[in-house]
C-alpha cells in the first residue's frame, strides 16, 4: 500500500512536470505561466506530513530539473530548502493550521521563486517587474485557493460527509 | 528504513542532475518519451487558447490581422532577401566569386511540443531529433526568420534555444552597414553588441546573420534595428533588435538540416 502510494505521488509529480511544459507553457497570463508543479509544492508543505512533503518535493525537484533549463540551485532551493525551512519552522512554532501564516507562505514563496528568477537576470525593465507582480499574485492566490479547497475536501472525507 | 531508501535513490537522482552530462541524458529519455502526450497537450493548449481568442477578439479583426501580419512578414523577408541579394551582387562584381546558394531542400519542418515553464527562459522542445536528421546548432527559423538554434539533440526531438533567450548567442550583422556584431537575448530584449561606434545606421534597418563562426550562413533575417543602447564612454554601440515574429505564438518551426 506504501508502495502504491510512493509510486502514484511520483507519477503525480511527473504528470504536473509534463502539464506545465506541455500545456500551461503555452497559455501565458500577463507574461507569466502557471507553474503548477510550484503549486504542488506549496500544497504539499501545508499538508502536514514532513513524509509525504519530501516526497514530493524531491520528484518535483528531479523532473523539473529534468524538464526545464532552469539552474538547478534556483529549483533545489524553491523546491526544496525553502519550502522544508517553512515546513520545520511551522512545526516548531506554529504547528496547529493557521490560515494568515499559509496566507503569507505562499505569497512569500512566490515572491522569493520569482526574485531568485529575476537575480539571474540583468536590465530589468518595467515589463518584467509587472510581470513578476503577476506572478506572485497568481501563484500565491492560486497555492491559497488549493489549500483551502484540499483542506475543506479532507475534512469532509474525515467526517464521513463525502463517500464513495 | 523502506522510505529511507527510497530519499537516498530521489536525491542521489537529484544529484547527479546537477552535472550536465547525465541532466542532459535524463532529458533526452524523458522528452523521447514523453513525446507523444506532449504533441496531446501542446495540441490541447493550443486549442484551448485558439477558444479564448476567439471569445476575446471580433473573428473577422483576428483572421485579417493574422493574414495581414503573415502577408507583412512574407514581405519583410522578401524585401531582406532582396537586399541581400544586392549587397551580394556587389560584392561578387567588387570582390570574390561569392555566392551564396539556398538550401530550401535541407530545411525540416518540426512541431514546438514544449516550452519551458519559466517564460523568459525561452526554450523549447521540438518533435524532431537525431533520428530525423536534426545537427546541434542548427539554425531554426519560422517564415525565414532566424528564431533560434538547436541546443541539444536528443533520439526523437531537440531542445531550442531561441534568440531572445540570455544565452543565445549569434553573429550577426546590419544588413546596410554591413557592421558585425554579437546577437543575443536577455529578459530586457535582444540587444545587437560589438558594433563599432563610428557605424551609421538606420532604425529599422533589417538584422541579419553574418554567417561568422560558420555556425550558420549568413543573411538570415534576424529582426529590425532599434534604438542605441549604449552610452557615449562605450568603445561598441549596442542596438535594441525589434523582432519581427512573435515568438510566443509560434507552432510550426523550420530546421535546417
Amino acid at each position: 500500500m506504501n508502495y502504491l502510494r510512493n509510486l502514484l505521488i511520483i507519477l503525480l509529480c511527473l504528470s504536473t512536470v509534463v502539464l506545465d511544459v506541455s500545456f500551461f507553457s503555452n497559455l501565458p497570463i500577463y507574461g507569466t505561466s502557471i507553474i503548477t508543479s510550484f503549486l504542488l509544492v506549496l500544497l504539499s508543505a501545508n499538508s502536514g506530513s514532513k513524509n509525504r512533503f519530501f516526497l514530493f518535493s524531491l520528484a518535483l525537484s528531479i523532473f523539473f530539473t529534468v524538464f526545464s533549463s532552469l539552474n538547478i540551485l534556483i529549483i533545489i532551493g524553491n523546491f526544496l530548502v525553502i519550502p522544508s525551512c517553512y515546513v520545520f519552522l511551522k512545526k516548531k512554532y506554529v504547528p496547529e493550521a493557521n490560515l494568515f501564516l499559509t496566507l503569507i507562505y505562499c505569497f512569500v514563496a512566490s515572491l522569493i521563486f520569482v526574485a531568485s528568477l529575476l537575480l539571474e537576470q540583468s536590465n530589468w525593465s518595467e515589463e518584467i517587474i509587472s510581470m513578476a507582480g503577476y506572478f506572485v499574485l497568481i501563484h500565491g492566490t492560486l497555492a491559497f485557493i488549493l489549500i483551502l479547497l484540499t483542506n475543506f475536501t479532507l475534512k469532509k472525507l474525515k467526517t464521513g460527509e463525502i463517500k464513495f | 528504513m523502506k522510505r529511507k531508501f527510497l530519499y537516498f535513490v530521489l536525491i542521489l537522482i537529484l544529484a547527479t542532475t546537477l552535472f550536465p552530462v547525465p541532466r542532459k541524458m535524463l532529458a533526452g529519455f524523458f522528452n523521447d518519451q514523453f513525446k507523444n502526450v506532449s504533441i496531446f497537450l501542446s495540441d490541447a493548449s493550443t486549442g484551448l487558447k485558439n477558444k479564448f481568442q476567439l471569445f476575446a477578439m471580433i473573428s473577422k479583426i483576428k483572421q485579417d490581422n493574422e493574414t495581414l501580419s503573415e502577408k507583412l512578414t512574407e514581405l519583410e523577408v522578401d524585401k531582406s532577401e532582396l537586399l541581400e541579394l544586392k549587397k551580394e551582387n556587389e560584392l561578387l562584381k567588387k570582390e570574390l566569386g561569392f555566392i551564396g546558394e539556398e538550401d530550401k531542400g535541407m530545411l525540416l519542418p518540426a512541431k514546438i511540443i514544449q516550452r519551458d515553464p519559466i517564460s523568459y527562459l525561452d526554450y523549447m522542445i521540438i518533435d524532431k531529433g537525431l533520428n530525423d536528421g536534426v545537427k546541434e546548432n542548427a539554425a531554426v527559423t519560422s517564415s525565414g526568420v532566424l528564431i533560434g538554434q538547436v541546443k541539444e539533440v536528443y533520439e526523437k526531438t531537440a531542445k531550442v534555444t531561441l534568440i531572445t533567450s540570455k544565452d543565445s548567442i549569434i553573429q550577426a550583422m546590419l544588413q546596410g552597414s554591413r557592421s558585425k556584431g554579437i546577437l543575443h537575448g536577455g529578459i530586457s530584449g535582444i540587444f545587437l553588441d560589438n558594433i563599432i561606434y563610428d557605424t551609421e545606421y538606420q532604425p529599422g534597418e533589417y538584422i541579419v546573420t553574418s554567417g561568422l563562426g560558420g555556425k550558420h550562413k549568413a543573411g538570415i533575417l534576424i529582426g529590425k534595428a532599434g534604438k542605441i543602447r549604449s552610452t557615449s564612454s562605450d568603445v561598441y554601440k549596442s542596438i535594441q533588435v525589434e523582432p519581427i515574429i512573435e515568438y510566443s505564438k509560434l507552432e510550426l518551426v523550420l530546421v535546417q538540416k
